[in-house]
C-alpha cells in the first residue's frame, strides 16, 4: 500500500502593487486611449497602511477568518479599520502582504538577465535597501537576506515602463534588448514585466512556505507551477519554465519542476498532480506554487472610480502549497479511483451536469453524499470587486449552485435548500487573480479546521473557462476532498476558520 | 436577444443598447436602434421542449435567488414595453 | 413563438451558460445566429 499523500502546509502572500496597476490590461488600454485617466487613477490607488488592513487581505494571510470577515459590515475598504480595532498586520500565519518597495527589491532578484531587464536607478536602490534592511526574511538579520543593487543607467529607451514607489523613481523595466528579441511582441517590456512579477511573488509565497514549514529548500524534489502568465518567445509562447524559475529563486537546487495550465482551475488540477506523483512513491515532497497576475491588476478600476472607491485591484497574490509522504497528522487527499471530479469532454453545457461530475459522482465514490461535507471551498472571489463588473456575488452563487445540486440529487429537501445554503456559506475575500481565488485559496483555513478537528472534510471546487482561449467552447472543473488525517488525534485547540 | 445574466442592472443596461442603442454613446451602438427584442432565458420555459428545459435549466431556476429572479422579469417587462 | 426565429445568446459564465440556452433554443426550432459566455473573473 503507498503511502498517502498529503497537504502539509500552504502559505497565501499579497504584493501590494499600485504603481503597477497602471499595467494592468484594462489600465494599459484604458490609459493609452485617454491619458488625461492617469491623474484620477493615481488619486484612487491605496496606501499600503489601508491595503493592509482591509479585512478581504486580512483574512488571505490568515489573521481573520472567513466567519469574522461574515461578521463585519460592508464596505470593508471603509469599515475595515474600525472592525480591527488596529491598522492590521502585515504578517499572517499564512503569509504576508509585501510593500511595494519590498516587492521591487524581490524583483531585481527574480532578474537574471544581463543587462538586467529591471534596471534599479540609485535613487531607487537606496529606498529599497532601507525598506529591506527590516524585513523578517530579507533584512540583514533575515534567513535569505538580499542585497540591491543600482544599475548603470543605460540610454533613454522609450519602450521602456517606468517603475515608481510613491514619489520615487525606483527605475525603468526594459523589453528585451538583444537584436533578436528586439522586434518580439512577446518579449517586450510589458509582457516580461508580467512573467517577472509571477515569478518574484510566487517566490515569495515559496520563500514564507519553506520558512513557515522549518523545511532546507534543497528538501523540496519537484515544483509544479499553475499561474496564468505565458512565458516564451515568438516561437514557443506559453512554453513554461516557471515552476523551475519559482524554485531557482527560492534556492530549491535539488528540485526539477513544470507548469500545469488549467486557467483558474490551474492549481486544483497541480494540486491533485503533486499528490498522485508523491502517493505513487516518485517524489517525496512536492510544492505547488503559482505567482501573481500584473495583466489583471485594476481590471475594474473604472468601476471603482465611479463609485468613488480606491482601486482594490492592486495587489498580486500568490501561494505555495508543500505536499509530501503521509506524516501522520496532516489533511490526505483523497485519490481512489473516480474520487476526483472533473468536468468530461463529451458533457452537456449544464450546470447541471458540470456539478454532477464536481460534486455528486467522486462523492459518490467514496461512500458519501454532500451533506457529508463539512465545509465547500468553490471559487471565493471578493464580492466587493465582483459586484463592480456586474457579476453579482460569485461565491454567494457558488454555494447556491452546490445547495441546488444536492436538491436535484434528492440528497436534501427543496424546502432545506435556504438553510444549506446559510450553512455552507461563507463571505469571498480572494482578490480577483485569476487562478488564485479557485477554492484552494481557502487551503490555509481549510488545513487549520482539520487539524483542530473542527471538521473531518472539506471539498474544493474549481471551474475553469477554457472558452476565453478561442480554441474550444469547453469549460473545466476539478474538484477533490480533503480528509482529517486519521493519524492525529484530534484536537480543539485552533480557531474557528468559518 | 436572450440572455442568460441573473443581474438586473447590467440586463437592463444590455436589452437598452439593443432596442434603442447605446445610452452612454460608447460604443458602436451608439445612436443605433436595432429594435430587438430581448428576453431572459428563463421567461422561454413554455418554449422549450420540456425534457431538454429539465435537462439544461431545472438547475438554474432552483439556483437563482427568487428576488433577484423577480428583479430580472421585471426588468425584461419594462425594458420591452418601453416606448418602441 | 421560436420556431425559425433567429437569436442571439449572451451567456455568464456564473450564471447560464451560452451553450446550455442554445440548447434549450435549438430544441424548440429557434436558430441561434451568435452566442457568447462572458466570464468576468
Amino acid at each position: 500500500m503507498p503511502s498517502r499523500a498529503v497537504v502539509r502546509n500552504a502559505a497565501f502572500c499579497l504584493a501590494h502593487v499600485p504603481d503597477l496597476v497602471r499595467y494592468g490590461s484594462k489600465p494599459r488600454r484604458e490609459l493609452a486611449a485617454h491619458a488625461e485617466e492617469a491623474e484620477r487613477v493615481s488619486r484612487g490607488l491605496r496606501s499600503e497602511a489601508a491595503a493592509i488592513r482591509y479585512p478581504p487581505s486580512q483574512v488571505f494571510i490568515g489573521n481573520l477568518s472567513p466567519a469574522d470577515l461574515a461578521d463585519l459590515p460592508r464596505p470593508w475598504f471603509q469599515g475595515g479599520a474600525d472592525a480591527l480595532a488596529a491598522d492590521g498586520n502585515a504578517r499572517g500565519p499564512f503569509g504576508e502582504i509585501a510593500g511595494e518597495a519590498v516587492f521591487y527589491g524581490l524583483l531585481q532578484q527574480a532578474d537574471s538577465r544581463e543587462p538586467p531587464l529591471f534596471e534599479v536607478s540609485q535613487a531607487g536602490a537606496r529606498a529599497l535597501r532601507e525598506e529591506l534592511a527590516t524585513h523578517p526574511l530579507y533584512g540583514a538579520g533575515g534567513t535569505r537576506p538580499l542585497q540591491v543593487q543600482a544599475d548603470r543607467e543605460s540610454a533613454w529607451d522609450p519602450d521602456a515602463l517606468a517603475l515608481r514607489w510613491g514619489d520615487v523613481d525606483v527605475g525603468r523595466f526594459h523589453g528585451d534588448r538583444s537584436s533578436e528579441g528586439r522586434d518580439d511582441p512577446n518579449l517586450a517590456a510589458p509582457f516580461l514585466l508580467e512573467n517577472l512579477c509571477a515569478k518574484a511573488s510566487g517566490g515569495l509565497a515559496l520563500d514564507w512556505l519553506l520558512h513557515d514549514s522549518q523545511l532546507e529548500p534543497e528538501a523540496v524534489d519537484y515544483v509544479i507551477s499553475c499561474g496564468e502568465e505565458a512565458v516564451g518567445d515568438r516561437y514557443q509562447r506559453g512554453g513554461g519554465g516557471m515552476a523551475k524559475a519559482i524554485g531557482e529563486f527560492s534556492g530549491c537546487a535539488r528540485a526539477s519542476g513544470m507548469d500545469v495550465k488549467n486557467f483558474c482551475a490551474g492549481p486544483a488540477s497541480a494540486l491533485v498532480s503533486a499528490c498522485a506523483l508523491v502517493q505513487a512513491g516518485l517524489y517525496e515532497r512536492v510544492v505547488v506554487v503559482a505567482g501573481g497576475s500584473v495583466a489583471k491588476l485594476g481590471m475594474k478600476f473604472q468601476g471603482c472610480l465611479e463609485r468613488d472607491m480606491p482601486i482594490l485591484e492592486d495587489c498580486l497574490a500568490s501561494l505555495a502549497i508543500l505536499v509530501t509522504a503521509d506524516d501522520g497528522e496532516s489533511p490526505f487527499v483523497h485519490l481512489e479511483p473516480g474520487a476526483v471530479g472533473s468536468a468530461p469532454i463529451g458533457a452537456s453545457a449544464s450546470d447541471e451536469a458540470l456539478y454532477r461530475d464536481l460534486l455528486v459522482a467522486p462523492l459518490e465514490r467514496l461512500g458519501l453524499t454532500i451533506p457529508d461535507i463539512d465545509r465547500f471551498a468553490p471559487e471565493l472571489h471578493n464580492p466587493e470587486i465582483m459586484e463592480l463588473s456586474g457579476s453579482g456575488d460569485v461565491a454567494r452563487k457558488n454555494f447556491r449552485s452546490i445547495a441546488a445540486m444536492a436538491v436535484r440529487a434528492g440528497q436534501i429537501e427543496r424546502e432545506e435548500m435556504q438553510a444549506f445554503v446559510e450553512r455552507i456559506s461563507m463571505p469571498g475575500f480572494a482578490p480577483t487573480q485569476g487562478h488564485v481565488p479557485s477554492g484552494v485559496v481557502y487551503l490555509g483555513h481549510a488545513l487549520r479546521a482539520l487539524r483542530a478537528g473542527e471538521v473531518q472534510r472539506i471539498m474544493i471546487v474549481s471551474k475553469a473557462s477554457l472558452f476565453l482561449g478561442r480554441i474550444t467552447e469547453l469549460y473545466d472543473g476539478v474538484s477533490f476532498v480533503l480528509e482529517a488525517n486519521p493519524g492525529a488525534a484530534s484536537g480543539s485547540k485552533g480557531d474557528s476558520a468559518c | 436577444m436572450v440572455f442568460g445574466i441573473n443581474e438586473p442592472a447590467s440586463l437592463e443596461i444590455l436589452a437598452s443598447t439593443f432596442k434603442k442603442g447605446d445610452p452612454s454613446y460608447a460604443g458602436a451602438l451608439g445612436g443605433v436602434a436595432l429594435g430587438l427584442r430581448s428576453y431572459h432565458i428563463l421567461e422561454l420555459r413554455d418554449e422549450i421542449p420540456a425534457d431538454v428545459w429539465e435537462q439544461q435549466m431545472a438547475m438554474e431556476e432552483l439556483e437563482i435567488e427568487d428576488e433577484v429572479r423577480a428583479q430580472v422579469l421585471d426588468t425584461m417587462e419594462r425594458v420591452r414595453a418601453d416606448g418602441t | 413563438m421560436l420556431k425559425g426565429m433567429k437569436a442571439i445568446v449572451f451567456g455568464e459564465r456564473d450564471d447560464i451558460a451560452g451553450l446550455a440556452i442554445r440548447a434549450c433554443l435549438e430544441a424548440a426550432g429557434a436558430e441561434i445566429v451568435y452566442e457568447t459566455t462572458s466570464c468576468f473573473v
